[in-house]
């Protein structure tokens, strides 16, 4: 089962390294995003951590949301959901695929793009932990994100609707990272913010598992 | 092999598959005919997982419908068109499906070389499918089809589109596999009929005609002119 998961995301990785669409978009706006934003901080330092948190974390959702919702359609365009439905895999298999995918990119669009906000922020290496938050809070989203993608996949518009659908389901662990990010620029200790991340963790948890057990491919049929 | 018992499909636009009954026995080879909208494509998607059923069931080797992954292990279905990453190679597609059908890497090797030697595609192995014709990509869906050695093979309409000397050699690597059991939806009645070959006639969403044909083509297609004509005036063909 993992070897087949391992399959589906390394052939997302090699379609995506022949065409660098997504990853260019969202590197693209990332860079825009904390360039523009170092310029608010210049003028107003005393704004710096409010202004660094928000700017990575709208990198982080702008990221969530594109990579999540290209992911099943992609499959549905180039007619291959079928295909995939037709391999005797069970559902799982193509949610841990998805989400093995998913995650990394993330991770990878954050390695790029996070010494750039460091160097324009004017901060320090110890801010690097701020991609904890930021990466514990993904893997959440991308779990039910990926529900609400397959939920969402027959509809007109599906695009926006998982957007909609899955915004409520990720608030509490947006308000939660973002808050301990926060914490985390304004000098608090990864030590601090150990309950948020606690929460965090639950979150994620609790997010995969209601996904992995509840996606089916049949509920697109 | 195959035994499908009172299957009735309905969709909300109104089109349905009404109470077919029907079986097939290993290693044969059936043409299934008909009008655009009679029901043979839905026949061959739910017969390969792909859509349940409204009512009533079927067993494919034994095992329930309900037993996806057993039946998909051996039954694969070769649609019109789809199912390639158009940016990748053929090798990469082929590849990939090799790992989801759970081959070994050397045995999907194996496999991948015989089968694009086999459909001549061996030269373009490392071109990306976007840059294949219609007929290659033809071809190329049966090798994907064929990719874990499945013992019932469905095909759905696997000559549209392509020329006249494509269609022949298609039609020749097909019959190759003699002992595969082969269900194949079609409009080409050169290739979808012949002596030792079941023919199913679907209208409106039922069974109207199933044995076989001994005589030529166009006498059969003169045949399936007038069965359908009279299922329509309501006077039945018999089966």
């Amino acid at each position: 089962m993992i070897k087949q998961a391992w399959a589906l995301a390394y052939k997302d990785f090699q379609i995506e390294s022949g065409k660098k669409t997504l990853f260019k978009s969202l590197i693209f706006l990332s860079v825009i995003l904390i360039f523009l934003s170092s310029f608010v901080v210049i003028k107003n330092p005393e704004f710096k951590p409010v202004v660094g948190s928000l700017v990575i974390w709208l990198i982080l959702v702008d990221i969530l949301f594109q990579s999540i919702n290209r992911s099943l359609t992609s499959e549905d365009e180039s007619d291959c959901w079928e295909a995939l439905r037709l391999c005797p895999i069970s559902s799982k298999v193509i949610f841990l695929g998805k989400f093995i995918y998913n995650s990394a990119l993330v991770i990878t669009v954050e390695i790029v793009t996070f010494p750039l906000y460091i160097i324009f922020f004017n901060l320090g290496k110890s801010a690097f932990i701020m991609l904890i938050p930021i990466l514990l809070t993904s893997f959440g989203f991308i779990a039910i994100g990926l529900l609400i993608s397959l939920l969402s996949l027959r509809n007109q518009g599906r695009e926006l609707l998982t957007n909609i659908m899955s915004l409520p389901l990720f608030l509490p662990a947006l308000f939660l990272g973002l808050r301990a990010s926060l914490e985390l620029s304004v000098g608090a200790s990864l030590y601090d913010i150990l309950d948020f991340l606690l929460y965090l963790f639950c979150f994620d948890l609790l997010a995969f598992a209601i996904a992995y057990f509840a996606f089916d491919t049949n509920m697109a049929e | 092999m195959v035994i499908v018992e009172n299957l009735t499909k309905d969709f909300d636009s109104g089109f349905s598959l009404k109470n077919i009954t029907v079986s097939i026995g290993k290693g044969e080879k059936v043409s299934l005919f008909g009008p655009n909208g009679a029901g043979k494509t839905t026949f061959l998607r739910i017969l390969a997982c792909l859509i349940s059923p409204t009512s009533g069931s079927f067993t494919i080797l034994g095992h329930p419908q309900n037993e996806r992954i057993e039946i998909l292990k051996h039954l694969n279905l070769a649609p019109q068109s789809g199912h390639f990453y158009e940016t990748l190679t053929i090798k990469q597609n082929l590849e990939f499906y090799g790992k989801m059908y759970g081959l070994e890497k050397e045995e999907s090797e194996k496999r991948i070389n015989e089968l694009l030697q086999k459909f001549d595609l061996s030269s373009k192995i490392d071109q990306p499918v976007s840059h294949l014709s219609k007929g290659m990509k033809q071809r190329l869906l049966i090798i994907k089809s064929l990719i874990n050695s499945p013992q019932i093979l469905l095909l759905d309409e696997p000559y549209s589109g392509l020329d006249v000397k494509s269609t022949e050699i298609l039609h020749e690597y097909l019959n190759s596999f003699s002992d595969m059991t082969m269900i194949t939806a079609t409009h080409d009645f050169e290739t979808g009929v012949h002596e030792g070959r079941r023919i199913l006639i679907f209208n409106e969403g039922s069974i109207i005609f199933d044995g076989q044909w001994s005589e030529s083509p166009e006498e059969f297609k003169n045949f399936y002119l007038k069965v359908i004509e009279d299922d329509k005036a309501g006077m039945g063909a018999g089966i």
